[in-house]
């Protein structure tokens, strides 16, 4: 009897070992699949894209990397756009035949892909799918991103406004080629608004610039924004803008040809009107002075 | 001596006639002055250059909401409006695809209006807003500003107008014309009576597509009554165009090209408009406020 | 005196009407101031009603009212023509036709001037366009240069009227009223027929004949310039003023046609307004007929050739459409046979120059109607086209100023002779009819005006 049951223990205890052992294991299986991004490659050659769709899961940290294959025509250079996901990929030419667009596909639907620069295989890099599938993937967190204006940043000279902002990510590394917008807070007519006051794109260093010239003297907010794209969050910054009397200088009037002209000859107009009537006057003496007339000298 | 007396009297008489003709060109003179501009009403704040935009993109005549269009209808009623002289027209015009679209037209406002040119009285002119006045003082009902006017937005009292039973009480103004006045010509004035107490014109506030912005060429911004946006940059990014821009009237009414594509309407939809009530069929703003402003209106 | 009996005939011709009072006259006078009455009857509803009582609404802003004051401003052209141009290149042949013409210009500036005021939405308010006036405005220059042409028109048919009112002072004084007397004598201005008062209205009339030439085309210039500083189809072109200008060249001499033939009838004037006068008269028809002609063809020309705009639409009611009727009929029986009739010899004679000069004047009606109404029926925006009809109203003011027009020359007809005394007399010797057997008492430069017991010189 003892015998037996000596080893029913031992492996129960194996097993428990084993279980636990694995465990980490387990862990580290399912952070590896959190942490695993959909990677593709596509092709950007002379019979379009290859392949011509892809399909991700909404939640999903998706990395396409473009790869330059045209030999037959070294001169070509693309850069890849995503329609309606603001995204942008860098050049890539026979030199640089590689670039990784790296996002977090957030909403369902269907996008396309393009070549955005006039090259000769224009045409055929129209037509790139990219289908976003609703739920599946686990939700991969979108990276935080920083918009900062330095002090120096804002600068006001004579009527025009200069605001330089800077977007990085959570290490502080530049976000390049994305879109940032400005606008700055005003009411009118009693209606309280956000106007937006300019777009650009910003530099491989991260930095957008923003040349403003107020139409109203009193200081201001200006408000800006970046609505997140690829694996970023989006993210505002507020910089206030101090008054200037010089703001809102009017601008040149339009000009009326020959207004001088146009004011003055009427006036000629009149003074005929009113010479002729001085000559009704003297003809209508002349004939009353018939009256004066007396016969013989 | 006969001689002499004839050649003094001579003299004489043409003198009379020289001073005759000094003293009448006094008052003649006052026949050139330029056109009369409007007495400034004290006013504290920015000085204002009005104008307007239409998004095209965004009237789809009221259609939708199975009412009539309620620019009009709130024109009507804010100004009474004699019946069949709407102000404001919304006009159903076809394209070459048959599909049809909306186009609201008022008063443009033009910068080198033909209008204010030919007025033989000065009836009709700027005030310092950019806005065309008519003053029903001064009008002796010729129309020649109706024959110059190229888009058709003047409209005459030709018999005695309905005025609503409180108008003679009205404080008449240039800029709010009521009571409508017989043999007198009338028109959009920009609700320039609204913006001098810093509100929408009846069109832009009664529009419940938020259509209509109204803005200001100085502070270079405008509004919907929702949003607020820097106007140039508005009229540039939308292709905002005017209409008849070869005559050179520079109207300060802008359009931006669309077909009521955001309200869905498409070639399917096929309603039909309805016809703006008048101020008698509707009442006064006082006693039924615009479908968007808060509580009773007040002038 | 000159005792010729020719002469005598002639004084007897021109002075019966002044004279004596036919019956026909005084039903003539009598009908006219019946219509000139329901106009006035008419215009009464208009100033209650508004002008809701005529046919025109907020597309058709203009409608028969300015058509008859372009057309009356056409028609005056007449007198400054005969008068002013033809004596100042002394053409003998405008002797007998001077009087009328000044007093058709007269006459017809003096309609031309109540219509727009007939057309005002306020009236009460005529006087705004004194005092407010705005010189940039057509309208007032309208109003500046038409009492101007009418005063110097007015002055003009005076000048010329004053030896004439002293010779009925003093031959028929004693035949007529007292009044009417008084009026020939306050007429007359003391006139004697001395060197010194002939120099005095010689130098006067000379000064109005340089002037009444400008101030005739300018008044049709700025008559065009209502219609030609606006944007509308039809009306924004750069020739207006010359085609208004030889239009009213052309209506006016065919109202001259149309006068004279009438006198000629009624007062048995033919060996005054003699088949001559018909004749050069056609050939001035002919001609301003074919320069207006020729405006015609340019404007529709250029218009057609471009079809600019709405032009096109015009064009299509004008030629073919609603309005493709009259047009046709005003262009045919308006310019077109006139002219021929009037230039082929075995057609020129007086009756048929008489048909052909009513049938300018309508078919230059018809042209002035069409000028103002069609533009203005064109949709400006996407709406329809504007309809204008007439109303009873403004057809009953249209006929009275048309009998305001034959009253006021009926009146003056019985008041002062139609062909100028004086100025036959000037030219009497001149005259291609050989001279009757009755010898002449005095030699041809003396002209002394016959007295009435007063000193002679």
């Amino acid at each position: 009897m003892n015998a037996t049951v000596r080893p029913i223990r031992w492996l129960s205890v194996l097993a428990l070992a084993t279980l636990f052992a694995l465990m980490p294991l387990v862990g580290i299986r399912l952070a590896f699949a959190e942490e695993q991004p959909v990677k593709i490659s596509v092709k950007v050659g002379e019979s379009g894209f290859e392949p011509g769709t892809i399909e991700v899961s909404s939640g999903q940290l998706v990395e396409i990397t473009f790869i330059w294959d045209s030999p037959n025509r070294p001169n070509e250079e693309h850069i890849i756009v995503f329609e309606g996901m603001k995204l942008e990929s860098e050049k890539i030419t026979k030199d640089h035949p590689q670039t990784t667009v790296k996002f977090v596909a957030t909403t369902p639907g269907t996008f396309g892909f393009k070549c955005d620069i006039e090259c000769d295989l224009h045409d055929a890099l129209q037509k790139g799918i990219l289908k976003v599938k609703a739920g599946g993937g686990t939700a991969a967190a979108l990276q935080p991103s920083t918009l900062s204006v330095s002090p120096t940043g804002v600068a006001v000279k004579a009527e025009t406004v200069k605001v330089s902002a800077t977007l990085t990510d959570k290490e502080g590394q530049p976000i390049p080629r994305v879109e940032v917008t400005f606008y700055t807070p005003k009411t009118f007519l009693g209606n309280e608004g956000l106007v937006e006051i300019g777009v650009g794109k910003t530099a491989p260093n991260g930095q957008v610039n923003l040349t403003y010239r107020p139409t109203t003297t009193e200081a201001r907010k200006i408000v800006v924004r970046f609505e997140g794209g690829g694996v970023y969050d989006a993210t505002e910054t507020t910089v206030d803008v101090p008054g200037s009397r010089l703001f809102g200088l009017a601008k040149a009037e339009t000009h009326v040809s020959l207004q001088g002209l146009r004011d003055w000859a009427p006036f000629g107009f009149l003074g005929i009107i009113l010479s002729i009537w001085a000559a009704f006057a003297f003809m209508l003496f002349q004939a009353w002075s018939v009256r004066r007339v007396r016969p013989g000298r | 001596m006969a001689e002499k007396i004839s050649r003094r009297r001579l003299i004489g008489g043409i003198g009379a006639a020289t001073a005759l003709g000094v003293a009448g060109a006094g008052p003649l003179a006052a026949l050139a002055l330029p056109e009369e501009k409007a007495a400034p009403a004290a006013k504290s704040g920015p000085s204002r250059q009005w104008a307007m935009v239409i998004d095209l993109r965004k009237c789809e005549g009221c259609v939708t909401t199975e009412k009539a269009p309620q620019c009009v209808e709130a024109c009507n009623a804010e100004h009474f409006v004699p019946k069949g002289q709407e102000w404001i027209q919304v006009f159903e015009v076809e394209g070459e695809s048959g599909h049809k679209h909306f186009f609201p037209r008022l008063c443009m406002q033009c910068e080198n209006a033909p209008c204010t040119k030919v007025c033989p009285v000065g009836a009709t002119y700027h005030n310092d807003e950019g806005v065309v006045l008519v003053n029903h003082d001064r009008c002796i009902g010729c129309r020649m500003c109706m024959a110059a006017c190229p888009y058709g937005v003047r409209r005459f009292n030709w018999g005695e107008p309905e005025n609503p039973a409180g108008a003679a009480l009205a404080n008449y103004s240039p800029e709010f014309p009521v009571p409508h006045r017989k043999g007198t010509v009338e028109k959009c004035m920009l609700c320039a009576h609204r913006a001098r107490d810093g509100k929408l014109p009846a069109c832009a506030a009664g529009c419940p597509m938020f259509a209509l912005y109204f803005g200001d060429l100085n502070e270079d911004i405008a509004t919907n009554g929702k949003e607020v946006v820097q106007l140039r940059r508005f009229l540039d990014e939308n292709q905002a165009y005017r209409l008849k821009e070869e005559l050179g009237t520079r109207p300060r009414v802008w359009y931006i090209p669309g077909h009521g594509q955001e309200y869905g309407h498409t070639v399917d939809l096929d309603k039909e408009p309805k016809t703006p009530r008048s101020w008698q069929e509707q009442g006064s703003t006082l006693n039924n406020p615009h479908p968007r402003s808060e509580g009773s209106g007040t002038k | 005196m000159n005792a010729d009996a020719s002469w005598q005939q002639f004084e007897d011709r021109v002075l019966a009407p002044v004279t004596t009072t036919s019956r026909t006259w005084l039903l003539l006078v009598v009908a006219l101031l019946v219509l000139t009455a329901g106009g006035f009857v008419a215009y009464g509803v208009q100033v209650y009603r508004g002008l809701a009582a005529t046919g025109m609404g907020d597309t058709v802003i203009w409608g028969v009212y300015i058509s008859n004051f372009v057309f009356f401003s056409g028609v005056s052209m007449a007198g400054t023509f005969i008068s002013a141009i033809l004596r100042l290149t002394g053409a003998e042949w405008r002797r007998p036709l001077t009087r009328f013409s000044e007093l058709t210009t007269v006459a017809a500036l003096s309609m031309c001037a109540i219509m727009p005021a007939v057309d005002m939405g306020r009236p009460d308010r005529l006087w705004h366009l004194i005092v407010y006036g705005r010189l940039e405005s057509p309208l007032v220059w309208d109003i500046m240069v038409i009492p101007t042409y009418l005063t110097a028109s007015l002055i003009y048919l005076y000048l010329f009227l004053i030896p004439d009112a002293a010779y009925l002072r003093d031959r028929i004084g004693d035949q007529v009223s007292k009044p009417r007397r008084k009026l020939y004598s306050f007429l007359a201005m003391g006139w004697q027929g001395l060197p010194e008062q002939h120099r005095k209205i010689q130098v006067a009339g000379t000064v109005m004949m340089f002037m009444i030439i400008p101030i005739g085309v300018a008044t049709h210039s700025v008559v065009s310039w209502i219609f030609g500083m606006t944007y509308r189809s039809g009306w924004n072109s750069t020739i207006f003023a010359p085609y208004f200008a030889v239009g009213a060249l052309y209506s006016g001499t065919a109202m001259l046609i149309t006068l004279m033939y009438i006198f000629r009838r009624v007062y048995h004037l033919e060996e005054y307004l003699t088949a001559r006068h018909f004749r050069y008269l056609a050939t001035l028809l002919v001609a301003f007929g074919v320069l207006y002609l020729y405006f015609t063809f340019a404007e529709y020309l250029t218009v057609t050739y471009k079809l600019q705009g709405g032009d096109d639409k015009l064009l299509d009611e004008l030629f073919v459409g609603r309005y493709a009727a009259l047009v046709w009929i005003g262009f045919v029986g308006g310019q077109v046979l006139p002219i021929v009739l009037a230039a082929l010899p075995w057609t020129r004679t007086i009756p048929i120059l008489f048909a052909v000069s009513i049938l300018v004047n309508v078919g230059m009606w018809i042209k002035r109607f069409m000028i103002v109404v069609p533009s203005l029926s064109l949709p400006l925006m996407p709406y329809g086209w504007g309809v204008y009809t007439p109303t009873w109203v403004e057809i009953l003011i249209t006929i009275a100023s048309f009998a305001g027009f034959a009253l006021i020359i009926a009146i003056f007809v019985k008041l002062f002779p139609i062909i100028s005394i004086s100025e036959m007399e000037e030219g009497w010797d001149h005259r291609e009819t050989p001279p009757t057997a009755a010898a002449r008492v005095q030699p041809p430069q003396v002209q002394p005006e016959p007295q009435l017991g007063g000193a002679t010189s």
